[in-house]
């Protein structure tokens, strides 16, 4: 009956994600070489969290689909963060 | 309504296979739905006998008629069965089964077998939950809670009875996620979303509670196994680990949980309201809107069950500033609720009884929660008597009397048949009286420093012990009553009809009770759920 | 878990694709309380976190990072190709899918094995001589890695039922739905493994 939207993405496309991927993980391994004390978290969860949206948005096809998915993923990563956060209240302020 | 009715309705047809058979591998959300509420009542009469055990014990101070060690077995199982067994899925898996689909025009919900299979998987936890009870060590000593250490340490069998909780999970999982799908793709055509009923609104919200926060109980209930078998240290102390992590990741779930209960109740509320003052619910956007806030703020207030466990104090006052605020919006239905009332024209059966109930009782639970959330005022009520009457006054005074008002709502739709009115109330009253009195002296005896969980206590507060005592009496004999009523009238009420009440949504259109598919044909809507007048 | 529609003549394939997304979230859910153990832990025994992270071989966590993300890649690759009507080339990209899974899961039991070897598991003698910040790092190096591989396996006894629904035709250029929730489930492991890989493996 209802078919999902009619979008195909290319193989180029996917091509391109992947690089951008790869050259992802290497600035992350990359990145390990520097000693940034306690800024290294901080820099390997933006690579992480950007490499997740490209996933996200690609590969998985969110870019193209529906508000109703996007508006999904987006409270639902919205909602482990700031139960991250209130977590840390307790723990940063002990 | 000639005897047909009940003839062609999804009572007697809807299988290839006959006999029990046809029930077991039956998808019809209706069959499911009554599944659910045989095996649920089961529990809650096994659940509540043991209650009314350990409130025998508590007659009289000193060991009576089980040892401490038993006492602590006994309050954890119960405690197991009514969260796990009674409460989480009572009212989404019973009456959101039987009625959502018929309630927006579907013929079933969005994922028909995955609603077996949740039914199957509650089947599979609950037969762990009982095997904990009586296999290997013994039955778990810990409180449903399963505070480590002291549940990474027990020798009991705790891990039979986390696996029973981490498979139910499953279940609420399963179906939270069957019914999102359901309202958001299987709604009639016209049906926009403010022109659904409300009950499907709690669902809606209920549901997204069951599919976000119950993984999260899920992963601790296997790091306790974890701990037990390989020591893995995340609670341990000794091995650098953190107990109250526990107690956080433990919360983060079973707070929202707490929603999944009395979201759908208050869902119920809505609809028997309007039906029996005939009036249009007051604010319904205020309605809707407030499941989802309860729903969402509901994750953020974790910690005010950790007020005493050793969080800061930032923490602390957050959370206590979240609680007040997660109070609002139950405030604006009660509020809505009793607006709708007024002027209106209104009739006094059974389950508006229980409805008028359950404000009652919701109101005390709820305001005693705000003494629970505010941080000076805890420390003093913490882990005493108070805090057990303050969540039964809720899960019971509240969602329980929704239920008995839903199950009395629903009750000819689903047989076909009325119950004998007179009873109903009669019952109604007894129960009402019978809580009150068990559990109001609990509030008073708790502020005196009668502590939970204890099987012995001081002599000044056996006269509340004794009070409760004879509510639970009362309480046990209105059930009878009711239980009595209701099973007679299965088979020998007088026929109801489509619709005794004159309820204005979907299923009170189709015959009672409905027919497998439902509707003849989907209905394609025009109006908002209440047109009254 | 795989949601047929209901009857062919009411086959609903955006209700198929909302229950995939929503099994997915749960999952985040389930891994998001492991990842929170790990964020606690991490900021309470930063230096333990490093020492004990050395242990760790980043050389063939990288190459298992790759690994995935191709895999990745080919799967959701052979979603286009069978829009465009080319089985065979979808089933070819759903086999390397499925081949790189396996590969991910060799190095892993090589993994693994070499820490049993080194004595370095939860509950081991050793581990209750280390610092308690290196102990609870092997607990969620275990745990997490574990937890994501039994996901693997999962994902890859999906792939492979799609695979021969492939083949027989079953899912095809108009009816793939199957296809694209078994290559969300792919990406979700994908997913987990860009937050573990740093996490567990790039401390230092």
């Amino acid at each position: 009956m209802s078919q999902i939207n009619q979008h195909i993405t290319s193989y180029k496309t996917y091509g391109i994600v992947l690089a951008s991927l790869l050259a992802l993980t290497a600035l992350t391994v990359f990145v390990t070489w520097f000693d940034l004390e306690s800024l290294t978290i901080v820099v390997a969860l933006l690579i992480a969290s950007v490499k997740v949206t490209i996933v996200v948005l690609y590969f998985m096809h969110i870019k193209h689909d529906s508000l109703i998915f996007k508006l999904m993923v987006g409270m639902v990563f919205l909602l482990i963060v700031i139960v991250f956060v209130i977590l840390f209240f307790d723990y940063l302020f002990r | 309504m000639e005897l047909n009715d009940i003839d062609k309705s999804f009572l007697r047809n809807g299988s290839k296979y006959k006999g029990i058979l046809s029930w077991l591998t039956s998808t019809d959300h209706k069959r499911i739905g009554l599944m659910y509420f045989y095996a649920v009542s089961f529990f809650f009469i096994a659940g509540g006998l043991l209650g009314g055990l350990m409130r025998l014990e508590l007659l009289k101070p000193g060991q009576d008629v089980m040892t401490a060690q038993t006492y602590n077995a006994v309050f954890t199982v119960h405690g197991v069965i009514m969260i796990f067994l009674v409460v989480i899925p009572g009212l989404a898996a019973i009456f959101g089964n039987i009625v959502l689909p018929i309630m927006i025009g579907a013929r079933d919900v969005a994922f028909p077998r995955l609603n077996l299979f949740s039914f199957y998987i509650y089947v599979i936890g609950a037969i762990f939950a009982l095997l904990s009870q009586f296999v290997g060590n013994g039955a778990p000593d810990t409180g449903w809670t399963f505070y480590a250490p002291y549940s990474t340490d027990t020798n009991t069998n705790v891990v039979a009875a986390v696996f029973a909780a981490f498979v139910l999970g499953f279940s609420s999982i399963l179906t939270g996620l069957n019914f999102i799908v359901t309202i958001h793709r299987m709604r009639a055509p016209g049906m926009t979303w403010f022109k659904m009923p409300l009950f499907p609104w709690s669902l809606y919200a209920t549901a997204w509670i069951q599919l976000l926060a119950t993984p999260i109980v899920g992963i601790t209930l296997l790091m306790i196994i974890a701990e037990r078998w390989f020591k893995i240290g995340f609670f341990d102390p000794n091995l650098g680990g953190d107990p109250i992590l526990f107690q956080h990741l433990f919360w983060i779930y079973s707070h929202p949980a707490v929603y999944i209960m009395i979201l759908p109740a208050m869902g119920v509320v809505t609809e028997i309201i309007p039906t029996f003052t005939k009036r249009r619910i007051y604010g319904y956007k205020a309605i809707a809107f407030s499941s989802i806030a309860i729903a969402a703020v509901g994750y953020l207030v974790w910690g005010h069950h950790m007020y005493t466990a050793g969080m800061s104090t930032t923490a602390r006052w957050f959370f206590s500033l979240l609680t007040f605020i997660v109070a609002i919006p139950s405030a604006i239905k009660v509020f809505n609720w009793i607006a709708t009332m007024y002027k209106g024209s209104i009739s006094l059966e059974p389950p508006f009884y229980f409805t008028l109930a359950f404000i009652f009782n919701f109101m005390i639970g709820g305001l005693t929660g705000l003494v629970l959330g505010s941080l000076a005022t805890d420390i003093h009520v913490h882990d005493t008597a108070f805090v057990v009457a303050h969540f039964h006054y809720i899960i019971f005074g509240g969602m329980g009397f929704a239920f008995l008002a839903a199950l009395h709502y629903w009750f000819p739709k689903i047989y076909g048949r009325m119950y004998n009115k007179k009873l109903a109330n009669l019952s109604c009253l007894l129960i009402f009286v019978g809580f009150t009195l068990l559990y109001f002296p609990q509030f008073i005896i708790g502020m005196e420093g009668m502590p939970r969980r204890y099987f012995d206590y001081v002599p000044e507060f056996q006269w509340g012990h004794v009070l409760s005592f004879f509510g639970a009496i009362i309480l046990f004999i209105g059930f009878i009553v009711m239980i009595v009523n209701l099973y007679k009238s299965i088979r020998k009420g007088e026929l109801a009809g489509n619709n005794p009440w004159g309820g204005k949504t979907l299923e009170w259109t189709i015959a009672s009770p409905p027919t497998v598919e439902n509707f003849e044909e989907i209905p394609v809507i025009t109006n908002g759920p209440y047109e009254y007048k | 878990m795989e949601n047929h529609s209901l009857t062919v003549e009411h086959r609903d394939d955006t209700a198929s694709k909302m229950g995939m997304w929503l099994f997915i979230f749960t999952e985040l859910l389930l891994f998001g309380g492991l990842f929170i153990v790990y964020s606690v832990y991490r900021s309470k025994y930063p230096d333990d976190f490093h020492i004990a992270a050395h242990q760790l071989n980043t050389f063939i966590g990288t190459i298992n990072t790759i690994i995935l993300l191709v895999s990745s890649m080919t799967v959701a690759m052979s979603v286009t190709a069978i829009k465009t009507g080319k089985k065979s080339l979808a089933l070819t990209l759903i086999g390397i899918t499925i081949f790189f899974a396996f590969l991910f899961l060799v190095n892993k039991y090589f993994e693994w094995g070499l820490k049993f070897e080194h004595h370095l598991y939860p509950g081991s003698e050793l581990m209750l001589t280390l610092k308690r910040g290196e102990l609870l790092f092997f607990g969620l190096y275990f745990f997490m890695t574990g937890l994501h591989a039994f996901h693997i396996i999962v994902g890859m006894i999906f792939l492979i039922t799609i695979f021969f629904k492939v083949k027989s035709s079953e899912i095809n250029a108009d009816n793939n739905v199957l296809l694209e929730n078994g290559g969300l489930y792919w990406h979700l492991v994908d997913l987990i493994w860009i937050f573990l890989f740093p996490l567990l493996y790039l401390i230092s």
